[in-house]
């Protein structure tokens, strides 16, 4: 039976001719393939060569970045404030530890390791890729390293390395203005382009200098280029390349000044900045209650974070820059600046303070009861008369004052670089109107003169507008760095005007009567300067009565005392703010602290140079 | 007069080493050089395989020998022995077989391991061939001799298949289709089956191992989970690649030698060849492949009795498609099925079977002028 019918063939066919004419086809397929077979590896080795030994080097080489050491910061005398210190460390090497379990209870009888730190080793080791180091969070002794590197041969997969890593020496003196190092979180590494910050171990600036410096100071990373096999275990070590060690960098500051302002302000709760009147170099910047940065630089736990952030002193806030409060009569002499400037009074206009006004059918009050009688310009400022200042704000206005103000650059940022600055704030009409939405109202100004009520002052601002008046009428802009120096502009004040304030700010010090006089300086070098006691709360009469001892108020309603100033007197070269937070009268804490700075630069920087 | 017996059988031995087809040999030798140069640089010199499969080698073209001076007729004489040794071989792997990654192929003798499923392939040519030489022209459609040829090479084929061995399946049945072709069946019958076959698809997929669906749809989608099933195929491109014209230089390769190109010794080892030898080695490999096919096709030509012929031409075909498949596979043309490449690839039985095969060959051109 036939399953297909034949086509009628053409003449007789026998079996090879068959078979010869099938072979043909089939030779030709084969022609084909070995055709299409070499134009495939000509597409492949000649068109796509390029990006297969691209993708084949991938492959071969991995590079092991490897962190560079930091650059060093010292002070300006060359003091190292932030170093590196070789740490003795283990990592797991995951691909090689064959039973995490017995590794970590056999490093923990070493090592009395913590429960968290076994933990977070276990967790994050599952997350890790083969081969892939981790670096157990814990620093070693020497006793304990070597102890490790004894029983190597039973703890398979763990590296005992040597890494420099940084060390603060004055952790708490320079925490806010040096800031610290750590380890890139997510944010850290998406914000950045290149891949500097995925070096393993690698720890980036995350506050303060550290943070601004980070690109300086971080240095470039070393690298060993290893050629790998499949598996990811390196074969061989192909090339070794050394990194470059950060910068070191120069401060202004000066350590044995920091040391002793940290000291001052032990305990209390605020800041205190010295500056150069014209450079405009920071000498020094404390805020307290301050933080070990040695503990932040190597991860902190989180019940001791907890701890600082609940802290109602907040020692994690820099007080120095984004601490903002009413400066209190330390405003004074810009007021008085003002009125001089605008022509409203001459040195010599006096006013009458009997202890209280009404005016707009309020009472102010004087912080002297009884008042202090018959003043002029200069015993306003050398005694702090509230009365004097409401008068001449009141003939000023606000937006006057504001004027003023705003040319020493409050309200303004004093520096860019710092993500925690504050600006403070300056009111005036419009701003209120703007902001508040409501009409400004007189008895505001008065308030403003004396430096309460809206206007916010951070104490950098406080020092700079000292320096400013110290250096004859200059703008100076502060800096950290040694190697900078501000330029100095004149600020529109007649020259005539500007010592007048100046004279009254030595007297303010040096002359009895004077808000300062106590913590004046005996020696051959005084210092000139004013005193600022800012309320926290609006006092009722109970209150002032109270006033003589305001220790008996709730702490966070207590005074914040203050006191700008700078010296010597003759030949101004310092100036310095100091804010404690609610301590009280100014002259009874802020003073005697910054009496004591400028003490030890008389003494030290001037009479030893 | 025993030692002019004697001589007179040197003398004939010396004139049949003389007529051996010299060609074909040199190229066989030159492609097991080859190969034991490939094996050498993969492990960089050190290890053993280059050493098995130079020892394999030689042991090999000894019994291509042997096999190319018995007479074609003898290989005639047994194809049914064979085939159903073969047959009764891959039965009982089901109950005594090396199970190894997952599928049962081979027969543990103590000092070799044989794959039988590999020489299934020879005898399933042997005996179409001698099936085929049988049945007259006319009679080649009949469906006596079509259901006779069905079941020839279904019972290998679904007992490979059952192993599971998609590959050497495939084989199977792409030999027996060559031959089938080449003895003449009707162009109607090959097309009717393709459509039959392209209806079954669907059915077939769903019942394919998840292993073997993944490749399928890898090989459709070659970016797709690279570090998967596709990284195979993706590394060998790498390797072929980065290769470029004239290659990285002998023992310079590095993707296999450093692991990661998978099977680099055997399904992938042109890979390996091509990074080091770049296009121009990869080419005069190809053309050397495609010289054997066309030596034992005109050892075909050259054959008087159709027995020869069928087996040179379904021979070749065979040879081809191992090529074809291998190759379309490293270069990422076809899906990855584990076809070796041959006498290049790491492994015995393939070996032994391609030896055998080129020994009847061999036997085919020796005795030509005879018939069966």
């Amino acid at each position: 039976m036939k399953l297909f019918k034949h086509r009628p063939k053409e003449g007789y066919q026998t079996k090879p001719s068959i078979i010869n004419r099938r072979k043909a086809i089939l030779t030709t397929v084969k022609y084909t393939f070995f055709g299409l077979i070499g134009l495939r590896l000509l597409w492949l080795q000649v068109f796509q060569k390029n990006k297969y030994s691209v993708l084949s080097d991938r492959n071969r080489f991995k590079e092991w970045k490897i962190a560079a050491e930091r650059g060093l910061i010292l002070d300006r005398f060359n003091n190292k404030i932030a170093e590196n210190r070789q740490l003795y460390r283990i990592a797991l090497i995951k691909g090689d530890v064959t039973d995490l379990d017995f590794v970590l209870s056999t490093l923990n009888k070493f090592l009395r390791l913590d429960i968290d730190i076994i933990e977070k080793t276990r967790n994050d080791f599952t997350k890790l890729r083969k081969f892939q180091p981790y670096v157990i969070g814990k620093n070693l002794t020497w006793s304990e390293f070597s102890k490790i590197n004894s029983n190597l041969f039973i703890l398979n997969g763990v590296q005992p390395f040597i890494s420099m890593e940084r060390h603060y020496n004055y952790p708490y003196e320079f925490a806010h203005v040096l800031g610290y190092v750590g380890a890139p979180n997510e944010n850290d590494l998406q914000n950045q382009k290149d891949d500097l910050f995925r070096t393993p171990g690698i720890k980036i600036g995350k506050l303060g200098i550290e943070k601004i410096l980070n690109r300086e100071l971080i240095g470039t990373p070393g690298f060993t280029r290893f050629e790998v096999n499949a598996a990811g275990r390196a074969v061989r070590t192909v090339e070794f390349v050394d990194g470059v060690s950060g910068n070191p960098l120069k401060t202004s500051l000066d350590l044995e000044l920091q040391k002793l302002t940290y000291q001052k302000l032990r305990g209390i709760a605020g800041s205190a900045v010295a500056m150069d009147i014209k450079t405009g170099q920071v000498l020094a910047c404390v805020s307290t209650p301050s933080f070990d940065t040695n503990k932040f630089a190597f991860g902190i736990t989180q019940p001791e974070f907890n701890e600082l952030l609940k802290n109602e002193r907040k020692p994690l806030v820099n007080k120095f820059l984004s601490g903002q409060y009413s400066p209190g009569s330390v405003i004074k002499p810009i007021i008085a600046l003002s009125a001089l400037e605008n022509k409203i009074v001459d040195q010599d206009y006096t006013h009458f303070c009997g202890g209280k006004i009404e005016l707009y059918g309020q009472e102010f009050y004087c912080w002297k009861d009884g008042g202090h009688g018959k003043v002029n310009l200069r015993d306003a400022i050398k005694k702090s008369c509230d009365i004097y200042i409401y008068e001449i704000a009141r003939l000023l206005g606000v937006d006057r004052i504001a004027e003023t103000i705003r040319k020493f650059n409050f309200g303004q940022f004093t520096f860019k670089e710092f993500d925690e600055e504050k600006k403070g704030l300056v009111p005036d009409t419009k701003w209120k109107k703007n902001v508040v939405g409501k009409p400004w109202l007189l008895g505001e100004t008065l308030i403003t003169g004396i430096g309460q009520g809206y206007i916010l002052a951070t104490p950098m601002q406080i020092c700079k507008s000292m320096a400013q008046f110290a250096n004859g009428g200059y703008e100076v802009n502060p800096t950290f760095y040694l190697d900078e120096k501000s330029k100095l502009t004149r600020m529109d004040f007649e020259n005539e005007n500007i010592k007048i304030i100046n004279d009254s700010l030595v007297a303010a010090t040096n002359e009895p009567g004077g808000t300062a006089y106590g913590s004046r300086l005996t020696g051959k070098l005084k210092f000139a300067g004013k005193t600022g006691t800012s309320q926290v709360t609006k006092l009722n009469i109970k209150d002032r009565e109270d006033n003589a001892n305001p220790n008996l108020r709730e702490y966070k309603y207590r005074d914040h005392s203050l006191f700008a100033g700078y010296g010597p007197v003759e030949e101004p070269k310092y100036a310095v703010a100091v804010v404690a937070e609610h301590s009280g009268p100014g002259s009874r804490v802020a003073a005697p602290i910054a009496s004591s700075m400028f003490d030890f630069l008389f003494k030290k920087r001037i009479s030893d140079a | 007069m025993p030692e002019v017996i004697k001589i007179s059988k040197i003398f004939l031995l010396i004139e049949k080493f003389q007529k051996l087809d010299r060609g074909l040999i040199i190229m066989i030798l030159l492609l097991g050089f080859i190969s034991i140069l490939s094996l050498y640089s993969i492990d960089k010199g050190q290890g053993s395989i280059y050493l098995k499969h130079l020892i394999r080698f030689v042991f090999a073209f000894l019994i291509l020998i042997i096999v190319a001076f018995k007479h074609i007729s003898f290989w005639h004489r047994y194809a049914y022995h064979l085939y159903f040794l073969i047959l009764f071989l891959l039965i009982i792997l089901k109950f005594v077989g090396v199970t190894a990654k997952g599928a049962q192929r081979w027969l543990d003798f103590g000092f070799f391991h044989v794959q039988p499923s590999e020489i299934a392939k020879l005898a399933i040519i042997l005996v179409l061939a001698k099936f085929y030489n049988a049945v007259k022209v006319e009679n080649t459609n009949k469906l006596f001799s079509l259901l006779v040829a069905a079941i020839l090479i279904l019972i290998p084929f679904l007992l490979v298949l059952r192993q599971p061995d998609l590959g050497t399946a495939v084989l199977i049945l792409g030999a027996a289709l060559g031959t089938l072709w080449i003895v003449g069946l009707d162009r109607k019958i090959f097309i009717s089956g393709f459509i039959v076959v392209l209806l079954c698809l669907p059915f077939i997929f769903a019942n394919l191992k998840p292993y073997q669906k993944q490749r399928v749809v890898n090989f459709f989608n070659t970016e797709r989970d690279p570090l998967g099933a596709n990284y195979q195929v993706i590394q060998s491109k790498i390797g072929i690649g980065s290769g470029g014209i004239f290659g990285k230089g002998y023992m310079k390769g590095s993707q296999s030698s450093l692991d990661f190109v998978p099977e680099n010794h055997t399904d992938f080892v042109f890979s390996h060849f091509s990074e080091e030898f770049g296009l121009v080695g990869s080419l005069l490999l190809l053309w050397l492949f495609f010289s054997i096919i066309k030596k034992i096709t005109i050892i075909g030509d050259q054959s008087k009795n159709n027995f020869s012929k069928i087996f040179c031409y379904a021979f070749a075909f065979n040879f081809f498609l191992y090529i074809a498949i291998n190759l379309g596979m490293v270069t990422g043309l076809l899906p990855v099925v584990g076809v070796p490449l041959p006498i290049l690839s790491y492994g015995g039985t393939a070996m032994l079977t391609n030896m055998i095969g080129f020994g009847i060959v061999l036997s085919a051109k020796l005795y030509n002028e005879d018939f069966i």
